[in-house]
């Protein structure tokens, strides 16, 4: 491990000085006093302990702190490992409310790649200076895909209850996986391994300006890997605890912002996807376990959340749902609530069509967006009913049953697809 | 005497010519206006509904949500018929009335410089009326997705105040702009805009009492804390 004094200067000056490190750990920070000292002295610790015989350094991407953050990872690295501080990456706390909590975390990614390029750095981490549960296994699942496997993008699994990740489950996992082939379960979360391959890749991708990416940077990053055929992994974690300055976003946000990236993208790798035909899995570092379950879940509330959907925004699934769609779902809204149920055919067919309609641009695409809540809170009250009487297995055998009848059905997005593309 | 009768006779018959020879021409005139601006009004539609075609006129109305409005009010055609159908009259009329105007009779006096010099408001109310009902429907969709999302059970009602209220701000804008009653129309709408505000007073501080704290809760995280206690469904 190279033993170097703390540099503190932007990432564009560093193309002209002759320093490289085998593997770089961005830390992405804001206001992070309370948590960073933990954070960095993981860091450190799984550097010198799985990654010993490479060169190294911790690159802080700070939002603009004023609690002295950088100064604590200055700090603490002297004299351990090399460190730089990438200041004001964040753009002064632009895009709050952004997958990480951190602010402007799309800038941030995006200066530490262009870092690690700079460093020539065959493996790159990204840890969020927020997290209280990190470890120094984190770095070595993490990194060690990358450095010593050949993986390009590592994704994170956490140890979670069946029914945290709802929106994964019902919507992202199975849309992404009929989509692209792969089957990672879970598209986004917060920390990563990335080779320096992807970095390049990701630092000439066009999507950095646009609005769609910025949003749901993380699930960007994913689908660009996954899309362009990198080789994508996951790595279990354990728990993750992390110290969020933020509220919890509003339902309707976080689904707009989610389905709306993958929808976006699928105007850019349409080539590739419709090409797509079948799924593999992708390498498991680590061996997953679950949380248990800690509390009820209000069915009834999500229920009724789909019966006044169907009641009030019948005008606007007019609009975007086929005549045989909306049959369907009309009949949804007289089930009693503990024998609702939303077909899986159904809930597919209503997701594609929802693809088509934001592709056709038949409404503005926000309010297209967010208009898919009330169905989903629907398929979600009916996932936990049918499974709510097994344990984690069932969930499992639930989630994979409707990921192949999304590749089973999938026929049905592309014919129309190409044909409103002619 | 017959000499008299003979020369009053060819001096009617030589004026009444003469006025017949005068007024002809401008006749002419006139149908001819009529024709041409048939025939340009023609062109003009024909034209203006291939650019419309081309740009993908009904959909960006549909995705605006301008159909839903003009079906509303009777109208089935798509808007870029619609469009044009207005140009072609407008333009029709124009000529109709340059030709009105070549045939100068008194009370049609300066009728063209009237009309051109009124087509500066016609246009600016056009162009107002044209925003604010893109804009009532858009902020309207907007309130109704949202207050479903938030299981608000007046939903509709929020959706409606939304569009009623930015269409009653637009259509007090267009009559303001045409110049029409315009005193009668500032005080109508202060008298409207003001009751309505005093309502949504009153209908706060007594009947929806319990929608506002709920909003207000849901807004400041507090009733979202306590939802969460209850519900330990996390979403992403």
């Amino acid at each position: 491990m190279t033993d170097q004094s703390v540099m503190n200067e932007p990432a564009e000056d560093l193309s002209n000085q002759a320093v490289t490190a085998d593997v770089v750990v961005g830390l992405l920070t804001l206001n992070n006093a309370g948590t960073i000292e933990q954070v960095v002295k993981s860091i450190i610790e799984g550097l010198q302990r799985f990654f010993g015989g490479a060169s190294a350094m911790i690159v802080n991407c700070d939002g603009g702190s004023q609690d002295g953050t950088p100064e604590i990872v200055e700090r603490l690295a002297a004299g351990q490992v090399a460190a730089r501080i990438v200041p004001g990456a964040a753009g002064h706390y632009a895009s709050l409310g952004t997958d990480s909590g951190l602010s402007g975390r799309a800038d941030d990614v995006r200066r530490l790649c262009e870092t690690a390029q700079s460093l020539q750095a065959k493996t790159c981490l990204i840890i969020e200076g927020n997290l209280r549960s990190l470890s120094p296994q984190w770095i070595e699942l993490l990194g060690r895909p990358v450095y010593h496997d050949g993986m390009d993008f590592v994704v994170p699994l956490f140890r979670r209850h069946r029914y945290e990740g709802t929106l994964v489950n019902n919507l992202l996992y199975p849309l992404m996986r009929s989509l692209y082939g792969k089957r990672l379960r879970y598209p986004s979360g917060g920390c990563y391994g990335l080779s320096g391959r992807l970095a390049r890749e990701l630092i000439k991708n066009p999507f950095w300006s646009q609005d769609e990416a910025r949003i749901s940077f993380d699930g960007w990053m994913t689908t660009v890997a996954l899309a362009e055929g990198y080789q994508v992994c996951h790595a279990f974690l354990g728990v993750k605890d992390q110290d969020s300055k933020l509220g919890t976003a509003d339902l309707a946000h976080v689904l707009a912002a989610a389905v709306g990236a993958i929808f976006h993208s699928m105007e850019d790798y349409e080539s590739g996807w419709e090409r797509t035909h079948e799924s593999t899995d992708v390498p498991l570092y680590g061996v997953v376990d679950y949380a248990p379950l800690t509390g009820p879940i209000n069915i009834a509330r999500m229920v009724s959340g789909m019966r006044q959907g169907v009641r009030d925004l019948l005008p606007l699934w007019e609009v975007i749902l086929s005549p045989e769609t909306l049959s369907q779902i009309l009949t949804l809204g007289i089930q009693e609530s503990d024998e609702f149920h939303f077909p899986e055919n159904l809930w597919v067919q209503v997701v594609y069509e929802f693809a088509l309609a934001y592709h056709d641009q038949v409404l503005h695409r926000e309010h297209l967006l967010k208009s898919l809540t009330p169905l989903y809170l629907g398929q979600t009250a009916s996932f936990v009913l049918d499974t709510q009487r097994g344990g984690t297995e069932q969930v499992e055998a639930s989630v994979e049953s409707l990921c192949r009848r999304f590749e089973a059905m999938k026929p049905y997005l592309t014919d129309r697809w190409r044909w409103r593309d002619e | 005497m017959s000499d008299l009768w003979r020369d009053t006779m060819i001096a009617g018959f030589r004026d009444a010519v003469m006025q017949i020879l005068l007024v002809l021409p401008r006749l002419l005139a006139l149908v001819t206006f009529l024709l041409v601006g048939f025939a340009m009004a023609w062109l003009v539609r024909a034209l203006m509904v291939r650019v419309l075609t081309a740009f993908r006129f009904d959909r960006l109305c549909e995705r605006f949500g301008l159909n839903q409005p003009l079906a509303q009010a009777g109208i089935k055609q798509p808007a870029s018929v619609v469009l044009s159908r207005i140009l072609f009259w407008t333009v029709f009329l124009l000529f109709a009335f340059m030709g009105v105007d070549a045939v100068n009779l008194p009370a049609t006096a300066n009728l063209i410089s009237q009309i051109v010099g009124f087509l500066p408001n016609v246009l600016a109310a056009a162009l107002v009326l044209l925003i604010g009902v893109l804009s009532a429907n858009f902020f309207a969709e907007a309130a109704l997705i949202a207050a479903v999302n938030a299981q608000l059970q007046e939903a509709r009602i929020v959706a409606s105040l939304v569009r009623w209220g930015i269409l009653l701000f637009t259509f007090a804008m267009v009559l303001t702009e045409m110049g029409i009653a315009k005193e009668i129309v500032i005080s109508a709408f202060s008298i409207t805009f003001g009751g309505v505000v005093f309502s949504l007073a009153l209908g706060v501080g007594l009947g929806i009492r319990h929608l506002m704290r709920e909003a207000i809760e849901r807004r400041l995280g507090k009733r979202k804390e306590k939802e969460e206690k209850i519900d330990e469904l996390s979403h992403l």
